[in-house]
């Protein structure tokens, strides 16, 4: 026979019809004797119907426009979420962007100078190697590269300049660009004034041999040895008196190809010419 | 209601919520309205009786609602979509509540009203416009002796007690076994029964 305790556990499945029949029967021959335990069954009927009379609410009309418009405004915020992760907000942007040119302005400068062509680039006139040049030794390549990082600061002050393009356009730059600075600081002691550049090409047989031996006539004629390029290309200062004398010594080397005037008719504005002489075989 | 299967869907394995689901998923946003229609009021009066305060009923009604759109590509209907509604309300109703502490208790109700006699009112569906007025009052004091018990027992007796739901729904709403949704029916009743026993004894 079941207990109260028992019979209570029982009273929700008996009142919804859902007790297993054992157990229903159980229940109703205990409730037939326990007026107690009718009593619990009566309380707990009350406490479902209770609340099945609690009142709904209703739901208000703008609750359907709010629900609608929260949706709306979810979507819209997903889809600017989308974007956002796409272009980041500017207090990232900004500093990304601002590194990323940083980067790329030390990357072209590092190409620029670590690219061949600018060793065919003009470059500036480092005294030493003029000097050494003037003694008749021809700068060697290593020595060039010396130069060039000496002259890096310059160089990369030159670099906002157009490049050229063909070997021509850079030879012709080489040119104006020597020329100019011979103008301005490379005038022999004593020489008032220097005249534009002057293109000389001598055909000979040894290239490198009528280089030395130019180096020595024009250092003994009173000029000066300026650069000696590579193919044997020689800028050089001669005092405008001794310019027949040079071409005449130039000729026992070889054949000039431009034969130019033989008397370049000295001012006294002109006291000290330039040359640039290209030696070919 | 219609009679409905275990899992809350019409014989046949048909819900017509379903269709509006695919729409909805297909593309179709406005088929969503009529989703919202039907089950806001469910769902209101669910959260209503949770926390017992209209307002806040209605912000997690909205957010119900919102978590259901944006899940509604997870749905898969293996239940009736108001199955999976209350799922998505029970869980959310009870995350908050257990977050917050506001298991019971901290209704936004009034405790005025604690008389006996108005439990009398309360099963008498004939009562004049002034016991009607303290009938209203008398609704007060149900949701506050509900507010103490703990969320399960009180979800459990909104969904069966209230709204209906049969215990195979209640079981697939709360992912639970029938068995104890049976046995957590009848307890929460039976402790509700002895918070309201002076009044029920009237």
């Amino acid at each position: 026979m079941m207990r109260c305790e028992e019979i209570h556990n029982h009273l929700s499945a008996y009142l919804e019809g859902e007790a297993e029949p054992a157990d229903r029967l159980a229940t109703e021959g205990h409730l037939e004797r326990c007026a107690g335990c009718r009593k619990e069954l009566e309380l707990l009927r009350r406490t479902i119907a209770t609340l099945q009379s609690l009142e709904e609410v209703e739901a208000p009309t703008r609750l359907t426009a709010e629900i609608q418009t929260a949706i709306s405004a979810r979507e819209s915020s997903a889809w600017r979420r989308l974007v956002t992760r796409l272009f980041l907000p500017f207090h990232i942007k900004l500093p990304l962007e601002a590194m990323a040119l940083v980067l790329i302005t030390i990357g072209a400068v590092y190409l620029y100078r670590s690219a061949p062509e600018l060793a065919q680039a003009p470059e500036p006139l480092a005294p030493a190697v003029t000097e050494k040049a003037a003694q008749g030794t021809p700068p060697s390549p290593a020595g060039r590269r010396d130069q060039d990082e000496r002259a890096g600061f310059r160089r990369s002050a030159e670099k906002t300049r157009a490049r050229p393009k063909t070997k021509k356009e850079r030879e012709a730059l080489a040119e104006k660009e020597i020329a100019s600075r011979a103008l301005r600081m490379k005038a022999p002691a004593g020489a008032k004034a220097v005249s534009p550049l002057r293109e000389l090409i001598l055909k000979t047989q040894d290239p490198s041999q009528a280089a030395s031996r130019i180096t020595e006539i024009t250092t003994t004629m009173g000029g000066r040895l300026l650069e000696m390029r590579e193919e044997h290309q020689l800028i050089l200062t001669i005092p405008a008196q001794a310019y027949p004398k040079f071409l005449a010594a130039l000729r026992e080397m070889g054949a000039l190809m431009n034969p130019p005037a033989e008397a370049p008719s000295p001012s006294p504005s002109q006291e000290t010419l330039i040359l640039s002489l290209r030696l070919v075989p | 209601m219609a009679e409905r299967c275990d899992n809350g869907m019409l014989p046949g394995g048909r819900d017509p919520d379903h269709e509006l689901v695919d729409r909805v998923l297909a593309g179709d946003r406005k088929a969503f309205t009529p989703l919202l229609l039907r089950h806001q009021r469910t769902i209101l009066n669910f959260m209503y009786r949770m926390v017992g305060e209209r307002g806040a009923a209605e912000d997690l009604t909205q957010e119900v609602f919102l978590k259901a759109y944006a899940a509604l590509p997870r749905f898969r209907k293996e239940a009736a979509f108001s199955t999976w509604l209350f799922r998505i309300a029970h869980n959310h109703c009870l995350n908050l509540l257990k977050g917050k502490g506001r298991a019971g208790g901290e209704t936004a109700l009034s405790h005025q009203s604690s008389n006996p006699r108005h439990f009398a009112m309360l099963r008498d569906p004939s009562a004049s416009a002034d016991q009607q007025l303290e009938r209203r009052e008398l609704q007060t004091v149900v949701q506050e002796k509900l507010a103490e018990l703990t969320p399960e027992h009180r979800a459990v007796l909104v969904l069966r007690d209230i709204q209906g739901l049969s215990y195979d729904e209640i079981a697939s709403a709360l992912s639970l076994e029938g068995g104890t949704v049976r046995s957590r029916i009848h307890r929460a009743r039976m402790e509700l029964k002895e918070k309201l026993r002076t009044y029920l004894e009237a």
